[in-house]
């Protein structure tokens, strides 16, 4: 049957009408969460409180990720290492791999694997516990004790995991060039004064290791922010706290990846 | 002795649907007061607007005479350390020992050294009678424990007015037994003004000064639980007396089962 034109019209205003609700939508919800990381990023008053707890989810979202990064690290060196050897061997300039490993390491992988699992493991588990204190009432029993729960519970974990990603960034960097100098020496038979004399004389200081870093900073505060945000945010469900520590991981690796390309642009004076 | 809560006039809607229509209530200083109403009738949101985690969108809610739907989010944080709120669930913190979860407004709003929190803990887990489960986990609590470890939690700042959220719903008549004593003696002991969200009606009547019935958005009795339990309004003697039918219907509003079932 033929769709009536008043139908076709019914559809099309339909079709606007939602478009504008999401759109409206996606607005409020940003500004929700503008508002959310301001209120996060406030330390609050004292210094002696505070700094405990930030310790303890420096060792809860940093010390306990150490496993997963350094095995990863390990091996994304290790693979790099025979890749870069196979390809460069055709052109003879097998020499360059340490060079290659570092470079990569140090300018890519490193930031971007290291927030890729830091976002897996520990945010997910952020999310997770907070969206489960909000589903048993513990935040709204610290807000009716007058404990502000943003400093209580926002803060510490936003600022730890600030702290705790680029350091375990460099931790992945060290471990994925010593993973690619095992295979690259140990296995292939590169000379292994060549490995590290490439390295040190292609790495400079500024442009690939701190480059790195500043990087790697933006990708905490954005993952964090994610994480603590859908935590806050969930249905006080058990589906909920599911669907808000998938949106988590979903959207922090998205995050990760898209800020990747426009940090590395701006970085390379591409824009 | 005045009033430590006053409701007037106030329209609170959720998702749209109307939960108080214009209601008003005082709840005097030094006693306690029970609301009373059958399930879904928004006792547990009156006590969120009372404590300012919700605002209605007409009226006003005074505590101790500040209007708290206009409060600045930190005179709001002030208020609430005069004021408590025992939660359905307990909402203990479930990282913290018994001890941890009592003294945690102590060691966030005080600067008291660790001894004397040690003894003010200690005391607030005797007068609940739980000085001995101190090192517990919450998982390790029966619901009635963990309600009173809460209950323990909420009274150790001293503070003006106590809310309880329905303190009898999933305890054995023992455990009821033991929190009906508590809260009265705790009301007189401490000056505490109490505020008894509940629909467990025998054991709301037996410990209250004042009573407000909820139904429908609007309060439909209030007074001494004498006068209440000789009130002869329909929608209250079924609510009281607990019969299946009446003017709060057994069905949620549907279509007819014959033009459901048969069309």
């Amino acid at each position: 049957m033929k769709p009536s034109k008043l139908m076709v019209h019914h559809y099309i205003i339909n079709g606007v009408r939602r478009i504008g609700m999401n759109a409206l939508d996606i607005c409020a919800t940003f500004g929700r969460a503008g508002w959310f990381l301001v209120q996060s990023l406030n330390w609050g008053k004292g210094f002696k409180a505070p700094l405990s707890r930030l310790v303890y989810q420096v060792y809860n979202l940093g010390v306990l990720s150490l496993p997963i990064i350094l095995v990863s690290g390990l091996f994304v060196g290790m693979v790099l290492a025979l890749q870069g050897y196979h390809i460069l061997v055709d052109y003879g300039s097998q020499e360059a791999v340490g060079q290659m490993v570092a470079l990569s390491i140090l300018r890519e992988f490193g930031p971007v694997v290291s927030a890729l699992l830091f976002a897996g493991r520990a945010g997910s588990a952020l999310t997770a516990e907070i969206g489960l204190m909000k589903a048993t009432e513990q935040l709204s029993a610290m807000e009716i004790m007058g404990v502000d729960p943003f400093k209580r519970i926002m803060s510490p974990r936003l600022w730890g995991g600030i702290i705790c990603l680029p350091l375990l960034n460099l931790m992945f960097c060290v471990l994925g060039i010593y993973g690619g100098a095992l295979v690259a020496v140990d296995m292939l038979g590169i000379y292994e004064g060549s490995y590290w004399a490439n390295m040190q004389g292609s790495v400079e200081f500024y442009g690939d290791i701190v480059k790195g870093v500043i990087k790697s900073v933006v990708f905490a505060v954005v993952v964090t922010w994610i994480a603590i945000f859908q935590g806050w945010n969930a249905l006080p469900t058990s589906m909920g706290i599911s669907r808000a520590t998938t949106q988590t991981v979903v959207q922090a690796s998205l995050a990760v990846l898209g800020l990747d390309f426009v940090l590395t642009a701006v970085m390379l004076g591409g824009f | 002795m005045g009033n430590c809560v006053v409701l007037k006039n106030v329209s609170f809607r959720r998702d749209g649907r109307l939960i108080f229509d214009d209601i008003s209530l005082n709840i005097p200083k030094g006693k306690v007061t029970s609301i009373l109403g059958p399930s879904g009738t928004g006792k547990t949101t009156l006590l969120g607007l009372i404590t300012g985690q919700l605002k209605p969108d007409s009226g006003e809610v005074l505590v101790n005479n500040l209007s708290v739907p206009d409060l600045s989010r930190q005179a709001l944080f002030e208020l609430r350390k005069k004021m408590s709120l025992l939660f359905q669930s307990g909402a203990l913190f479930t990282d913290m020992t018994v001890f941890e979860n009592v003294a945690f407004a102590l060691r966030e709003h005080t600067q008291l050294p660790e001894h004397m929190i040690r003894d003010l803990v200690l005391l607030r887990l005797e007068n609940v009678g739980l000085r001995g489960a101190g090192q517990l986990m919450p998982s390790q609590l029966s619901g009635g424990m963990a309600r009173r470890v809460a209950l323990a939690r909420s009274i150790i700042l001293d503070p003006d007015l106590i809310m309880y959220d329905e303190p009898f719903t999933g305890q054995d008549p023992v455990s009821k037994g033991i929190l009906v004593k508590l809260i009265r003696a705790l009301n007189k002991n401490l000056s505490l003004t109490s505020v008894l969200v509940s629909h467990d009606v025998e054991e709301a009547l037996s410990i209250s000064d004042h009573v407000y019935v909820l139904s429908h958005g609007q309060v439909i009795a209030s007074g001494t639980p004498e006068a209440l339990r000789e009130n002869t309004g329909s929608e209250l003697q079924q609510f009281l007396f607990g019969l299946p039918d009446g003017p709060v219907s057994f069905h949620f509003p549907a279509k007819p089962l014959s033009e459901e079932v048969l069309a």
